[in-house]
């Protein structure tokens, strides 16, 4: 319980994946200019990365290791992941168009996120548990709507303030960016102090 | 019309079967340099730090034979124990956390039980801050002491310090090195 | 023999280093120009092991491009590449285990780097294999340009060193900082702005391009072309 506790917490504040590990950087500058759009995109990541960690952990431990094939994980991990988001997809379309409507338009763009394809290595890579390794899928999707959801607030207030020209739109959110992952740096060391 | 329906899933499935095949070819080409490789810097890093072992390698011992030598009591973190083949040191890995997560230490102790060299193998601590604890000239401190304390009050020939900027580090390694000696202890040194 | 190199494909090669250039300009790629580039060595390496893959993917995808049926080309291109990436990877393991480490699980992301699958979906899946071939060759230069670019700035910066040889440590405290997450962004940010500028000051509005890009992974943007 304990372990769940320092990998969640640590997950969303120390290691935020979009902050301090670069990952899902491309839909992080794409869709937080919205909140409505951040909290569409981030719950859609966060159930992506639950479903894959939950398909990719079993296939790697019990298909892969077992016969020495490590080397394939790339390779498989996209596809599962690739053909899940398709399913969810199609799945959603049919017994949940409501939904459908609301997310759908995130979850092509999911297959090529970073982030779902990094937590799903990450996972094997630390050698995590299943249950901790779906903690840490899903602590990273909460860390990704927290990044989002904050930053979107940002953006807002970048958007009307008078920048030099050369400045405006992307590098302005970038070194916005820089500001944030700054604040998020104060979270270090801190997630050691409350559970260890 | 069967074959047209049919041709999307056979030409996915031979391109998929083409990739695995070359995949496989590949590996086996390179798994051979790979695992070399890995021994070989493994025994560089090992001669490193017991530089007394020369050139004759090292024997290892698997965890359920460290175990037994020692007793049962075996420290947790513990990850790796070589002896050198001139029995004079032994080499143990121990794994402890940092900043950023695991790291791994090695430390190698001569036969009187004084620690001749450490290195950090395997880190995700902060380059430029964390990695401050990591150098030859912060180790030193370590060489040639058969016990360690890092608090304030300890003498001076048991004391090491930590490093301003890379607090969580330092205390990482000191408390890897500190497990080593535990092991080497444990062990009940080298046996003749 | 003559014609294989024509001016036409010497345009499609600087096009990707500098007009088009895939971070700089296009703003693709973001995530391994962010992460990797904590020195130059590093940023060179991840340049030119996406430059490998890209070469590979966008002649196989182009030679294939008429077997390959519509409904399942994304799943195709994307086990092409992955293969690609898996075969750099355990090249790297095994002959540049350094450099393997520090880069680290940014190797197998490379698969999902929209710069590959852009330019599979969006050119060569259109064009023959020597163009293609061409504009791998671009854009990875490209590509490996603007990450050398930003990974010595963060090392001079940060370390006081470029490519391990000490420049300015000797006479200005290095600011970790840069090597760290934040002057990632503030690098990259400053770099794009200085592109802007200079298109700007040229008279031409600046692309407004971005990571929407990325739906091309997917292949929208192929057919909003």
């Amino acid at each position: 319980m304990k372990e769940m506790a320092f990998i969640l917490t640590s997950m969303v504040l120390v290691d935020n994946l979009v902050l301090t590990k670069f990952l899902g950087i491309c839909p992080f500058l794409g869709v937080s200019k919205k909140m409505d759009s951040a909290l569409g995109m981030s719950y859609a990541v966060i159930a992506v990365m639950v479903l894959a960690t939950a398909a990719t952990w079993p296939i790697y431990n019990y298909l892969l290791a077992p016969f020495g094939l490590e080397y394939l994980e790339t390779i498989l991990f996209i596809l599962v992941i690739a053909a899940l988001v398709q399913m969810i997809e199609m799945g959603l379309k049919k017994y949940a168009p409501s939904l459908h409507k609301s997310l759908g338009v995130y979850l092509p763009l999911i297959t090529t996120n970073c982030a779902v394809l990094g937590i799903a290595i990450l996972n094997i890579d630390n050698g995590y548990s299943f249950v901790n390794s779906l903690v840490n899928a899903f602590g990273g999707g909460v860390g990704f709507l927290v990044a989002l959801v904050l930053f979107s607030g940002v953006r807002r207030q970048i958007e009307r303030s008078n920048i030099p020209l050369a400045f405006r739109g992307i590098p302005a959110t970038m070194i916005a960016a820089s500001i944030l992952a700054m604040a998020f740096m104060g979270f270090t060391g801190i997630v050691e102090g409350m559970f260890l | 019309m069967m074959v047209k329906k049919l041709m999307p899933v056979i030409v996915l499935t031979v391109i998929c079967l083409v990739a695995t095949a070359t995949l496989v070819g590949t590996y086996g080409l390179t798994k051979p340099v790979i695992e070399k490789n890995n021994a070989l810097r493994a025994d560089r890093a090992r001669v490193e730090v017991l530089e007394i072992s020369g050139n004759q390698g090292f024997e290892s011992y698997s965890y359920d034979e460290i175990k037994k030598m020692a007793k049962g009591k075996l420290t947790e973190g513990t990850v790796e124990v070589y002896v050198a083949k001139n029995n004079l040191g032994m080499v143990i890995t121990t794994e402890d956390r940092g900043f950023g997560g695991s790291l791994l230490v090695m430390t190698g102790i001569d036969k009187k039980g004084r620690i001749r060299g450490v290195k950090v193998l395997d880190h995700n601590e902060t380059p430029g801050l964390g990695t401050k604890a990591m150098t030859k000239e912060f180790f030193s401190q370590y060489l040639f002491k058969d016990k360690i304390d890092n608090s304030v009050e300890a003498s001076d020939d048991i004391r090491v310090d930590g490093i301003t900027g890379a607090t969580v580090t330092s205390e990482a390694v000191y408390r890897a090195v500190v497990k080593a000696l535990t092991v080497y202890e444990l062990i009940g040194g080298i046996q003749d | 023999m003559n014609n294989i190199i024509t001016k036409e494909r010497l345009d499609i090669v600087l096009n990707g280093v500098i007009k088009e250039n895939p971070v700089l300009v296009l703003l693709l790629g973001m995530c391994p120009s962010l992460a990797v580039t904590t020195n130059g060595v590093n940023g060179l390496g991840m340049g030119l092991s996406v430059l490998f893959v890209l070469c590979c993917s966008n002649v196989a995808v182009s030679l294939l491009k008429n077997f390959i049926p519509e409904q399942v080309r994304i799943p195709s291109y994307i086990v092409i590449i992955a293969s690609f990436v898996t075969i750099l990877g355990l090249f790297l393991k095994a002959y540049l285990p350094l450099l393997d480490k520090a880069l680290g699980i940014y190797i197998p992301l490379i698969v999902v780097n929209c710069i590959i699958l852009g330019r599979a979906e969006m050119f060569a899946s259109k064009r023959n294999v020597m163009d293609s071939f061409m504009d791998a060759i671009g854009m990875g230069f490209g590509f490996t340009l603007a990450l050398l670019i930003i990974g010595s700035i963060r090392e001079l910066l940060g370390a006081g060193t470029w490519f391990g040889l000490t420049v300015t440590a000797n006479f200005m405290e290095p600011m970790a900082i840069f090597m760290l997450a934040p002057g990632g962004f503030f690098v990259l940010g400053c770099l794009i702005a200085i592109v802007n500028g200079i298109t700007r000051y040229r008279g031409k509005q600046p692309e407004k391009a971005g990571c929407e890009g990325c739906s091309a992974c997917q292949g929208q943007t192929g057919e909003a072309e």
